[in-house]
């Protein structure tokens, strides 16, 4: 409790277990992120919550919340704030599980973890569900299973996310290819940021589109079973494009890197572009000074709220830009 | 003036029918529709397509006052939560049960939850791109009661009400070839609902 948000957002390790590098095809999946909407019974969902029902569910959540989540030394975290309404964030220790009371849903309960890892996190987060679920009386439908303020959520109320890293595919111009068949496959494919965010930097979440009439594990089956076939796309180009087009590919790389390391003006979106080249670089082991670690981080850390965190106000555009690059010059500078 | 029935002389005429008797020649009956019962008829004449378009417009515009009525709940209308994409309660849900199905199987190609209970069934779905490095995930998943069968008879007046709702479409367009198919299927519909649903798969 004694550390304050900004602390906790900022610090460089609270990027937290899941920016590690172990998981599962870290170098092209860089995290899986689940989540499960759920509402509680007898609250009108958020479009219909005033002021004083929002403090009520956040009230009657955040006892049984805190309880059950403090007793297993879960949840260290609880950031409630009055922003639009009351609401609260809850997060585990380690920080790959969270807890949000309402948002577009009385709950949303979150759980990201490094790599290809969807099943282990599935699981974990299942069972907080249950659990939730055994002191909340959800809001669920004998047809239409957990309902949800968005329809599109409905039944499940299930996102399987997983960000990829897909810069050869994008080079190569087959990463419409992948568009095609992830629609076919009932899989949306978002930008960096989620839905109806630009594809930026090269970075790709996968997610299954749909929530209702299917089981979760079938939603699961579903999102895993392409996984294995990108990840092996990616890395058959990555290495064709390594062979045939060497020194542009090497160029490219230490270009990137070369104004990370020295630019003293920088956008979110240029900073995001830079640091997929570099992460190439470093997946192809042509960066070996650099850790995978430090370039997942940057990646998240360069974002326009973090800078500001990171500078600790809030900046206008020209002196974000200016903070980021050099944060990133910083940090780029202590791998030598 | 009214014209009285020919049979009882103190109802209305209603049902106007013109029979062939044995020797070709016309007979011009006219008739109450109690009368009309009696000798067999219909209780009224045959409608003519104009009047069942009429009638099936008002009842559809009957709907579609209906449509716009409020969650009792919490009082949000459909036309509100087009406009933002968000219910307003879990009672939408069944307040615009009519609406959210066909929205529901749009979005998600199905309207109905499955429980975690269909794990082998989902198995057993031939993937086309399998790996055979399939996972077979053991998560367990959250525990909900088994969804009801939605019974045919619902699924056939939700769908007389999106084809009413359609046939107003239609008639509004002047595309009446479209509208008299739309009649069709609606009186065919009509007629199982009057006479007990029966599923056809």
């Amino acid at each position: 409790m004694a550390e304050s948000p900004r602390d906790w957002f900022a610090s460089t390790d609270s990027a937290g277990d899941w920016m590690a590098v172990d998981g599962p095809d870290h170098d092209i999946v860089v995290t899986t992120r689940i989540r499960l909407a759920r509402n509680v019974a007898g609250f009108p969902f958020r479009a219909r919550l005033d002021a004083a029902k929002a403090r009520a569910v956040e009230s009657h959540l955040a006892e049984r919340l805190k309880k059950l989540l403090f007793e297993r030394h879960c949840i260290s975290k609880d950031l409630a704030r009055e922003l639009d309404g009351p609401r609260a964030v809850f997060f585990s220790r380690r920080k790959n599980l969270s807890v949000m009371v309402n948002e577009e849903d009385h709950l949303r309960l979150q759980v990201l973890g490094p790599g290809r890892s969807p099943e282990a996190l599935l699981e974990q987060l299942c069972d907080l569900d249950a659990r939730i679920g055994a002191q909340v009386a959800y809001a669920t439908h004998p047809r239409f299973g957990h309902l949800t303020s968005c329809p599109t959520n409905v039944g499940t109320g299930l996102r399987i996310s997983v960000m990829l890293h897909l810069p050869a595919l994008v080079w190569s111009k087959e990463i419409e290819k992948v568009f095609d068949a992830a629609g076919k496959m009932k899989l949306a494919v978002r930008g960096y940021h989620g839905e109806g965010t630009s594809y930026v930097g090269d970075f790709f979440q996968v997610s299954n589109q749909v929530t209702l009439g299917k089981s979760v594990d079938r939603l699961l089956a579903d999102v895993t079973k392409v996984l294995p076939k990108l990840v092996d796309w990616e890395r058959d180009v990555r290495r064709g494009v390594r062979k045939e087009k060497t020194r542009t590919l090497e160029d490219r790389i230490w270009r990137a890197y070369g104004v990370l390391r020295h630019a003293r003006r920088m956008t979110s979106t240029e900073a995001i572009e830079l640091l997929s080249s570099v992460r190439l670089g470093v997946c192809l082991g042509l960066l070996p000074q650099l850790p995978l670690r430090l370039v997942n981080e940057l990646l998240v850390l360069s974002q326009p709220a973090h800078v500001q965190l990171l500078a600790g106000r809030e900046l206008d555009d020209d002196s974000r830009d200016l903070a980021r690059a050099d944060y990133l010059r910083k940090r780029l500078a202590e791998t030598g | 003036m009214t014209e009285f029935c020919q049979r009882c002389q103190t109802e209305a005429a209603k049902v106007h029918v013109t029979e062939i008797d044995k020797d070709g020649g016309k007979v011009l009956l006219h008739l109450c529709e109690g009368c009309a019962k009696g000798h067999g008829l219909p209780a009224s004449t045959p409608p003519t397509v104009l009047a069942v378009f009429k009638e099936l417009v008002d009842k559809a515009s009957t709907v579609s006052r209906t449509r716009d009525r409020q969650c009792p709940e919490c009082g949000i209308t459909f036309a509100e939560f087009k406009a933002k994409g968000r219910f307003g309660c879990a009672h939408d849900y069944d307040a615009f049960l009519a609406r959210v199905v066909p929205l529901l199987e749009r979005v998600h190609g199905a309207s109905e939850h499955l429980g975690p209970g269909d794990a082998v069934a989902a198995a057993a779905v031939p993937d086309p791109s399998a790996t055979a490095s399939g996972a077979a995930p053991a998560a367990p998943a959250p525990v909900l009661p088994p969804p009801a069968r939605k019974s045919a008879a619902d699924q056939a007046a939700q769908e007389l009400k999106r084809l009413r709702r359609e046939l107003v479409r239609v008639v509004k367009s002047e595309a009446y070839e479209e509208a008299a198919r739309l009649r069709d299927r609606i009186q065919a519909l009509e007629k199982d609902l009057a006479k007990g649903f029966e599923v056809d798969g």
